[in-house]
């Protein structure tokens, strides 16, 4: 029944979802908003809002509460609650198969000169995107403009230029600081974050 | 959990350690999945000595290249190193269960909440800020380790202008990555091979 119907429709976007949860947003709104109308649009931008200011991942956060914003309308919090599973449950399942094949597989062939070769382009490849990620959080975090390419090149053909361009000084003391007790005192990274957090929501404005 | 501790030995020890460290991770990292990478390489590369930088670069190659959510995906790549299947299905629950119990309190408790509020915003830009400093750390750290010669060097480049410049997809730049690595290996003596291996490993 509705169910195993949302546990399915759930799978299909963990098969869809590559390169992480922002792939799922578009789906989403193609498919939950706009096809099945399970949400309105109002709903839909404020489940994003919900999802993308509350920890964990936005993909999860995003199914959790689609689920549960499906079941209540049927019929009340505890189907809610009991879609809210179901649906993330659905959106990990495929993973579940696919990561631990390619685990297996992975230490079992390591040695072969085809993977080795592929192992030698994708770890700088890798590599080259977390660096890219480096941007993308001190976009959201510390510039008060994100550097963007449609950005800087309004920069350097404008003569307003530099204007726009700004960094906020707490959040860039934050981020020097959390790296710097990391490098040196090798602390708890996950009491690095909570201490930030708590910095932020003090002072930051 | 006490803070030096190495991999307890007993497997039930392990799936409990697995589930609650990335229950920790989930319930208070903030944002998009890169987020895991500094926060992995903290836990399970400093502290636990599991994966090596270069391993840890193999799993963020693998995971991206397959479905799935990211730090998901990393969970159940670390729990099944560590402890087989047992061990990534801990993890995974570790990854779920803060983002279901957070959402569903919000959804029930607080329908008409406003986020807007200064102080959580704030909260939300430190956390991103202290995630600025750590990745920034981290990638440097790898950037030592696996940056080996000109053949790197230009790959990482690449990659990175790849995704910040022209917005190619992650899925595309990891693909073409190996394939670079592929015809790399191949063009070379397969005498350069072994030392090249060893080193990687």
């Amino acid at each position: 029944m509705k169910l195993l119907s949302l546990y399915l429709l759930f799978i299909k976007y963990g098969l869809l979802s590559f390169g992480g949860g922002y792939v799922l947003i578009t789906l989403f709104i193609h498919d939950l908003v706009d096809k099945y109308r399970f949400l309105s649009n109002d709903e839909f931008a404020n489940l994003l809002a919900v999802s993308q200011m509350t920890p964990g991942p936005i993909g999860v956060n995003t199914a959790t509460y689609v689920g549960f914003k499906v079941g209540e309308a049927h019929g009340g919090v505890w189907e809610g609650i009991l879609c809210g599973i179901t649906t993330t449950a659905g959106l990990l399942t495929p993973a579940i198969f696919l990561v631990l094949l390619a685990a297996y597989y992975f230490k079992k062939w390591e040695h072969n000169r085809l993977v080795q070769g592929v192992l030698y382009g994708m770890r700088p490849a890798t590599l080259g995107l977390i660096c890219s990620a480096v941007l993308i959080f001190a976009n959201i975090s510390i510039f008060t403009t994100p550097v963007t390419t449609a950005n800087v090149r309004a920069w350097l053909t404008t003569e307003v230029a530099a204007g726009s361009f700004g960094i906020r000084f707490i959040p860039l003391a934050i981020a020097a600081a959390s790296a710097w007790v990391m490098w040196k005192y090798k602390a708890n990274v996950i009491y690095i974050i909570a201490a930030a957090a708590l910095l932020g929501a003090l002072f930051i404005r | 959990m006490p803070d030096s501790d190495a991999m307890p030995r007993s497997k039930a020890a392990k799936c409990l350690m697995l589930f609650w460290g990335f229950f920790k991770i989930a319930a208070l990292v903030v944002g998009g999945g890169y987020a895991i990478v500094p926060v992995a390489e903290a836990e399970f590369t400093q502290k636990r000595k599991l994966l090596d930088e270069n391993e840890l670069l193999d799993m963020m190659a693998i995971i991206q290249s397959l479905p799935g959510i990211i730090a998901g995906n990393a969970a159940l790549y670390i729990g099944f190193r560590c402890a087989g299947i047992a061990g990534a299905l801990s993890a995974l629950l570790g990854v779920a269960t803060p983002s279901v119990l957070i959402i569903l309190i919000i959804a029930i408790f607080l329908k008409d909440v406003n986020l807007n509020i200064p102080a959580i915003q704030g909260a939300f830009i430190g956390a991103q800020a202290a995630i600025t400093g750590l990745i920034t750390l981290t990638a440097i750290k790898m950037v030592r380790k696996t940056v080996q010669n000109s053949f790197t060097l230009l790959t990482a480049i690449a990659a990175a202008t790849a995704a910040i410049v022209f917005k190619v997809s992650p899925v595309y730049v990891i693909l073409s990555g190996a394939l670079l690595g592929i015809i790399y290996k191949f063009s070379q003596k397969p005498t350069v091979e072994k030392p090249d291996a060893g080193e990687a490993r």
